[in-house]
């Protein structure tokens, strides 16, 4: 059996598609189920290899971005969450999926007191560009073969300046940066891994950048290209691996 | 008990204000629950705290009673998710408060705004929002002594109801109810006011007019059928499957998929509140596209904005808004309306004129895609069956825009009802347009449209010509609140809901797909074949509405239109502007036009919106790697998600208002080349292009305060048939419309019209996402050529005569026949890939759009000694033309397929960011900064 990857949707989540595609393009079986339905069958958790939160606007961002489906998550489905977690799956979280992520803690244990979150942009606007990132050197099997390179990615937020309670916090948990500052995130922090480096959140839209025919741009796309579909690659590479070593 | 929840920024000066009625609640206890203490503080029931903020005085902003409150909302589904909470009740209310610099968005009309002192606040705490009683007894259907008014006393009833039906229609109504030998009631007097309303009727378009001007007298026959549907018939494209019957127009240009686009107008909701006007607007054109057919899935927004001058000095009447407020809320608008539905924003404009001070037109479109087929259905059908249930579904109905539709069709002026403003809610929305394009897959329902103006009362009423009737429970409607007559229950405008059939066995699965989904649905009545549309309220009947008389009853207007010629721009302004004269230079000029706010960029805006969610924008608004360079259209890949196709969808947009006072007929000529050229630049074929047009008029009906309403009219056929030749000589069909007739302000003092106003929305086709050509020169040592018909040398564009003394006007012919003739070879030079970049040349002319062009890639440009250098050549606003840039080694090829008279050679491009004349050399870092203009 191919690996598996659920992607959730509903309550204003509206990338679904883009990340679910994105998986099928990486050779994995990919499924979008409404939020709704996994909460009210948590163990369907356990069919997949990979869990996908997708960008959007859940809740209509009211209170604060991510923060309401998170707490929708929080009551019925973390316990599910964390044995996805112990049994070594992925978790990727995209933009306003990557505020869920860091609104149930998933970057700290999913502690309930945190020390960080991402909160509105210094320029406190929503505002939609490509951008360079680069990769920083973590271990985790999404950026598996990618450490130290540079990508484009469109970056599409209102809320995605990560801010630490303490000014010397471990930098070991930065996945992705941008080479310059675009929001006042800690360390242009534009990715975190947590310490497993199983769950990846980040702000930037990875999964819309898979066909040149979407870049703003021409120069040096195919390369560009081939190294974003590396992390989807990764993650479909590793549930295989970790599939036919048994551990499920 | 009551408890003011108080989440305070640590980063910004400012708090939301969560008020709460519940149960005894410790709230403390939760705080980890409710805030995040990273970046929030949170105080409960604050008195002292209030000095922290070290400010002598606080501002609070809360809604006003009835007024769609979305953080509550989500707020209390919040508080509901905590097991702790399970199966409490919970009265929620939000507000926010700020104490820096920070302006928060308010507006009388919705918000209620409080300055409050520091010392009031640490005394007295946070005062709980007043809470709407409304009355609880139930409002009765009552009967309307129609048939015992005279004709004055009608007229004055129609104007206290807001009905806006004129004496002639009242008088058949009259009569109709005398065969009858009863009076009506009064929710079926207000089931006529919205369906004949001008909003629902587009009575204006199916008069008769009498036209004459200096040199000719002709009689129209309804314009809309004349100039309108009469084209589309004529060049009759089988592509273009279903126009004019539907929500909005579809077209077939792929196997798998069809796609419909809309657009509409919110101008006098947008001129109360911006914003809540300009979010309905992008989410009501949403509705109209997941309405038509059989459900299409909204894929693109699109929007144009006229506003008064940005810069406006004068003092505006008290009730108008200054136009850098309704800019800024008409954003802030359409930016949510498209952002938190998923849906992106491609392609859109922003004009000023001081004549837009009195109401901005606001257009907002959507393109929407479907499969062709599921199972047995097609997509582009309604399959409404007799004994059909009628479901309503999404949000409750209230008071809130009721008389939408009557009211757009009258002058704002200080008599215009509050219930017309209203505020929308995308959560709501996105999950009825999740649940529905679920619900489609099984195919769970049989029709379906949406609820815009006139509310129930036209989404049944339309739907009910089908199966020939229909039967309504008021009862069964969901309300917000109690309090309600029976008639506004039934003409609501309350937003974000659709109504739809469903067979009756397969009632219950939709019912509890709903359920699963959080979508409130309802059964209100069903569908008959009785020829009525009858509207039962506790258990008794309220109306009884003969549905031929409804739809075809209405009388055709007879009206009267005379040209007085052309005449000179009129503005209300006392300041009159004396333009400066004619500089020498070249470079001053240029500096000029391109800090014109219409010219100059708005990258700041429009990058707030968001273009590419949904994975499909091939051409964004900016272009390149740095994204700078405006784009003159947006594609949209129909192919994403579904199968291999690298078919594409452009849309553009037109619109030439600065023409108008000259000739009409000339400005909707332009208008639709614009449009068409701003589709040709990305690769589109001209014989896949359909037309949408949106006309905006100051009243063009006879009245005491109307002198000039003949002329007006006048404008209106002249405008519809300069339309209809040149899409006849282009070939390219017209697939839905919509008008807004009444776009003036009036007061004892001061009267401030709208210019006539054309909008042409265009699709077209791109046979393949990964060709399609774009604006930006990319490389020194390209050959730049201006392409298309010469200009016309006595011709000055527009934009200089503006800014500048220069002379004015004369006549612009446009050769329509000639410049299609043109763009078909240019298609066919484009499928050879000979053009290397592609943009057009309008506002402000060549030279502004040769800057537009190398300015992603600050290329240079050395004039070439044939290019004839002069004031028509360099500013003239002639149409049908583009800059080309073209590859040195295809110079031979491009010049053989391009024949000279469509062609002149510019230049070469160099890497130096500046242009070379004969006389003159200026670099254009000074023009991009004087372009890149301070929106503060």
């Amino acid at each position: 059996m191919g690996v598996k990857a659920l992607v959730l949707c509903g309550d204003g989540i509206n990338c679904e598609r883009e990340l679910r595609d994105a998986f099928i393009f990486s050779g994995a079986e990919s499924k979008t189920i409404h939020v709704n339905e996994v909460l009210e069958h948590p163990e369907i958790l356990r069919d997949f290899d990979i869990l996908g939160f997708p960008g959007g606007f859940s809740f209509g961002d009211e209170l604060r971005s991510g923060k309401i489906l998170a707490e929708k998550i929080r009551f019925k489905l973390l316990d599910e969450i964390k044995n996805f977690v112990n049994n070594k799956k992925l978790i990727i979280g995209i933009c306003n999926g990557f505020q869920v992520l860091m609104q149930l803690g998933a970057f700290e244990n999913f502690s309930i007191s945190r020390q960080m979150t991402l909160t509105t942009n210094d320029h406190g606007k929503f505002l939609d560009f490509w951008t360079k990132l680069s990769v920083e050197k973590t271990s985790s099997p999404w950026f598996q073969g990618l450490l130290g390179e540079e990508l484009y990615l469109p970056a599409r937020h209102k809320e995605g300046r990560i801010l630490q309670k303490e000014k010397n916090t471990s930098q070991d948990i930065i996945a992705l940066r941008y080479k310059e500052p675009i929001n006042g995130s800690w360390e242009n922090t534009a990715g975190l891994i947590d310490k497993t480096g199983q769950i990846l959140g980040l702000m930037p839209h990875p999964e819309v950048a898979l066909f040149p025919w979407l870049y703003p741009y021409e120069e040096g796309v195919k390369e560009n290209i081939k190294k974003v579909s590396r992390i989807f690659e990764n993650a479909v590479l590793y549930s295989k691996l970790l599939r036919s070593k048994g551990v499920l | 008990m009551k408890t003011a929840l108080v989440l305070v920024s640590k980063i910004f000066p400012e708090a939301q204000i969560y008020w709460i009625e519940s149960a005894e609640i410790d709230w403390k206890k939760y705080s980890n629950f409710l805030v995040d203490s990273v970046d929030t503080e949170l105080w409960i029931n604050p008195k002292k705290e209030w000095l922290t903020t070290e400010k002598k005085s606080l501002k609070i902003v809360s809604l006003r009673p009835g007024v769609t409150d979305n953080p509550a909302h989500s707020f209390k589904e919040m508080l509901m998710l905590h097991p702790d909470f399970s199966g409490m009740q919970f009265n929620v209310y939000s507000g926010a408060v700020t104490w820096g610099e920070t302006e928060l968005y308010q507006n009388a009309l919705i918000h209620k705004i409080e300055s409050l002192s520091t010392d009031d606040l640490v005394q007295e705490g946070l005062r709980f929002p007043k809470e709407v009683f409304l009355p609880s007894n139930e409002g009765q259907v009552e009967t309307i002594p129609l048939l015992e008014m005279s004709d004055s006393e009608l007229v004055n009833f129609s104007e206290k109801n807001f009905w806006a039906l004129s004496l002639d229609e009242l008088k058949t109504i009259q009569k109709h109810y005398a065969e009858k030998k009863k009076n009506p009631t009064d929710i079926e007097m207000e089931v006529f006011a919205q369906t004949w309303s001008e909003h629902c009727k587009h009575k204006i378009f199916g008069a008769k007019i009498e036209y004459s001007d200096a040199n000719e007298k002709f009689t129209v026959d309804g314009i809309y059928p004349t100039y309108i549907k009469n084209l589309t018939k004529k060049l009759n494209k089988p592509w273009a499957i279903s126009v004019f019957k539907d929500n909005a127009g579809v077209v077939e240009w792929d196997d798998e998929q069809l796609v419909c686009i809309k657009v509409e107008t919110h101008n006098s909701p947008s001129a109360l509140d911006p914003y809540g006007g300009a979010l309905t607007g992008i989410l009501g054109v949403n509705r109209d596209v997941l309405g038509c057919g059989m459900g299409f899935k909204p894929v693109a927004n699109t929007n144009v904005l006229c506003f008064g001058n940005w810069d406006e000095t004068e003092k505006l009447p008290e009730r108008l808004l200054h136009p850098k407020k309704i800019m800024t809320g008409v954003h802030k608008g359409i930016q949510d309306g498209g952002n938190k539905s998923g849906i992106p924003t491609v392609n859109g404009a922003f004009l000023f004129d001081e004549n837009f001070s009195g109401k901005p037109l606001v257009f907002c479109g959507t393109v929407g895609i479907a499969p062709k087929k599921i199972k047995d259905m097609e997509m582009h059908k309604k399959y409404a069956k007799p004994g059909d249930l009628i479901v309503m579904l999404g949000g409750r109905v209230g008071a809130d825009g009721i008389h939408g539709a009557t009211a757009s069709s009258l002058a704002l002026d200080e008599n215009t009802p509050n219930s017309m403003v209203q505020i929308g809610d995308p959560l709501t929305q996105k999950r009825v347009t999740d649940f529905l394009l679920e619900a489609q897959n099984f195919c769970l329902y049989s029709s379906i449209t949406d609820n815009g103006a006139g509310g129930l009362s036209s989404s049944v009423g339309e739907m009910a010509e089908a199966t020939n009737g229909a039967t309504i429970d008021l009862k069964k409607v969901p309300l917000k609140y109690n309090g309600l007559k029976p008639w506004q229950i039934l003409v609501s405008e309350s937003q974000e809901r659709m109504t739809v059939a469903v067979r009756p066995d397969q009632a219950q699965a939709f019912l509890e797909l709903a359920q699963k989904r959080q979508v409130e649905a309802s059964v209100v009545g069903e569908f008959t074949e009785s020829g009525r549309l009858d509207v039962l309220f506790a258990g008794k009947k309220g109306a009884e509405l003969d549905l031929h008389f409804l739809h075809h009853g209405l009388p055709q207007m007879k009206l009267k239109a005379h040209f007085d010629g052309k005449k000179e721009k009129v503005t209300w302004k006392k300041n009159k502007i004396i333009n400066s004269s004619l500089p020498e230079k070249n470079q001053t000029i240029l500096e000029t036009l391109a800090s014109d706010r219409t010219l100059a960029s708005k990258e700041g805006w429009i990058r707030q919106y968001d273009h590419e969610v949904q994975g499909a924008t091939v051409v964004k608004p900016f272009d390149g790697i740095k994204q700078t360079a405006p784009n003159d259209a947006g594609v949209i890949w129909l192919g994403a998600g579904v199968n291999a196709s690298k078919k594409g969808i452009a849309v553009a947009s037109g619109i030439c208002p600065q023409y108008s006072h000259w000739d009409t007929e000339l400005m909707a000529k332009l208008a639709v080349d614009e449009c068409v050229r701003n589709l040709l630049c990305h690769g589109v074929r001209p014989d896949r292009v359909a037309l949408l047009d949106n006309f905006c008029w100051p009243d063009p009906l006879p009245g005491k305060n109307n002198p000039d309403a003949e002329h007006k009219l006048a404008q209106l056929v002249r405008a519809s048939r300069g339309m209809y030749e040149i899409c006849l000589d282009y070939q390219m069909p017209l697939i839905s419309g919509k008008d807004s007739m009444k776009n003036d302000y009036k007061d004892k003092n001061i009267s401030i019209s709208v210019p006539p106003t054309l909008l042409v929305t265009g699709i077209g086709l791109v046979e393949n996402v990964e060709f399609v050509t774009r604006s930006s020169i990319k490389k020194p040592g390209h050959l730049v050529y201006e392409i298309g018909p010469s200009v016309s040398k006595e011709y000055f564009g527009y934009e200089l005569v503006k800014h500048f003394k220069a002379e004015s006007l004369t006549e612009l012919e446009i050769d329509s026949k000639n410049i299609f003739k043109f763009y078909e070879v240019l298609y066919s030079t484009l499928q050879k890939n000979l053009v290397s970049s592609l943009h057009d040349i309008s506002e402000g002319g060549l030279l502004f759009s040769l800057f537009e062009s190398v300015l992603q890639h600050k290329l240079g440009v050395e004039f070439s000694k044939e290019f004839e250098e002069n004031l028509s050549h360099f500013y003239s606003e002639t149409p049908g033309r583009f800059i080309a840039s073209v590859l040195p080694e295809h110079q031979k090829e491009f010049e053989e397929k391009i024949p000279t008279v469509f062609r002149r050679f510019v230049g070469l491009t160099n890497a130096s960011y500046e242009f070379k004349l004969k006389n003159e050399r200026f670099e254009l870092n000074s023009v991009e900064k004087k372009w890149r203009v301070s929106w503060e």
